[in-house]
């Protein structure tokens, strides 16, 4: 990333949220990976287990303007470290 | 929306190499929802940039039921929150509650900087003019700041509309300056003047300013 870019940064399992669609598709979430790797900027994801992110270094914002959803369906998200960098 | 999620043992870092608002949902949100968030053991630093609980930057927002219920500890030198940072306009806050809440914001005597125990500063235009809101909420813990910190809000920036209803701060105020026990300071700058009411909202911790 170049210090133009990095001006700009925010922080948080989403860079950015905006107003959110309605999404066409819709995806489960059941590890850290597939949390982390959120990629459809409108997607309707959703946690169908508690997971534990522990093991995954180096978790990124997700990227962009985030119009999606993400239903927690109650479970739990633990152990995760958010680092920009 | 965000909604219907728990976590456990969070830390949200920001950019180690210059400011970024930070929150743990997301560093900014506008029109967003987000509803039905417990997080227990939450961990926010960094340094400039407005830092929040739950968001950095919010506008045209509604969050309901959050509930921070162990520790959040926030460094930083700008604007701090244990919910939002900087709220800017049209922003809700219901039902929702910070506990345990430790705000640190060191090294800010010349800037420009607020720590309050729901939102560090609500800031807004004069051409919007839709306020932020509270309502049946509350924060517990400390405020440790330089100046503007308050058990509730940090500082209402001059143009800003908010309202408060049934709402209380358990919140100690430690700050050198601007210190209040629900608001630090609500300013006034060109003869704009901010605009608060409140209905129904308390502190019950101690305030202890130097008032320079």
């Amino acid at each position: 990333m170049n210090m133009l870019l990095k001006l700009f940064v925010k922080t948080g399992l989403l860079a950015s949220f905006a107003s959110t669609v309605w999404a066409a598709e819709s995806y489960p979430i059941s590890t850290c990976e597939d949390l982390a790797n959120i990629a459809d900027n409108n997607g309707e994801y959703y946690l169908v287990n508690s997971i534990d992110c522990a093991q995954v270094l180096n978790f990124l914002p997700i990227p962009g303007a985030f119009s999606g959803s993400l239903n927690g369906n109650q479970y739990t998200i633990s152990n995760l470290t958010i680092n920009p960098g | 929306m965000v909604q219907n999620i728990n976590f456990e043992n969070i830390i949200v870092l920001g950019d180690s190499t210059t400011g970024s608002n930070t929150g743990l949902i997301a560093g900014s949100a506008d029109e967003a929802l987000i509803d039905n968030i417990n997080v227990k053991n939450l961990n926010v630093s960094g340094s400039d940039a407005a830092k929040g609980g739950i968001l950095g930057v919010a506008s045209n927002l509604t969050l309901s039921n959050v509930h921070l219920d162990t520790k959040i500890d926030i460094t930083l030198n700008q604007y701090a929150g244990g919910l939002i940072g900087n709220s800017v306009y049209n922003v809700k806050i219901l039902a929702s509650s910070v506990e345990a809440l430790t705000i640190h914001n060191a090294n800010c005597i010349n800037g420009s900087c607020a720590a309050g125990g729901l939102i560090g500063i609500t800031t807004s235009s004069e051409q919007i003019q839709l306020p932020t809101t509270i309502s049946r909420s509350y924060a517990t813990g400390g405020v440790f700041a330089d100046k503007n910190g308050g058990g509730l809000i940090g500082l209402v920036a001059h143009h800003s509309y908010v309202n408060i209803d049934n709402s209380y701060a358990q919140v100690v105020i430690n700050t050198k300056k601007y210190a209040g026990g629900l608001i630090g300071q609500a300013s006034e700058e060109n003869n704009k003047r901010s605009n608060v009411t409140m209905t129904n909202v308390y502190n019950a911790a101690n305030v202890v300013g130097d008032n320079k």
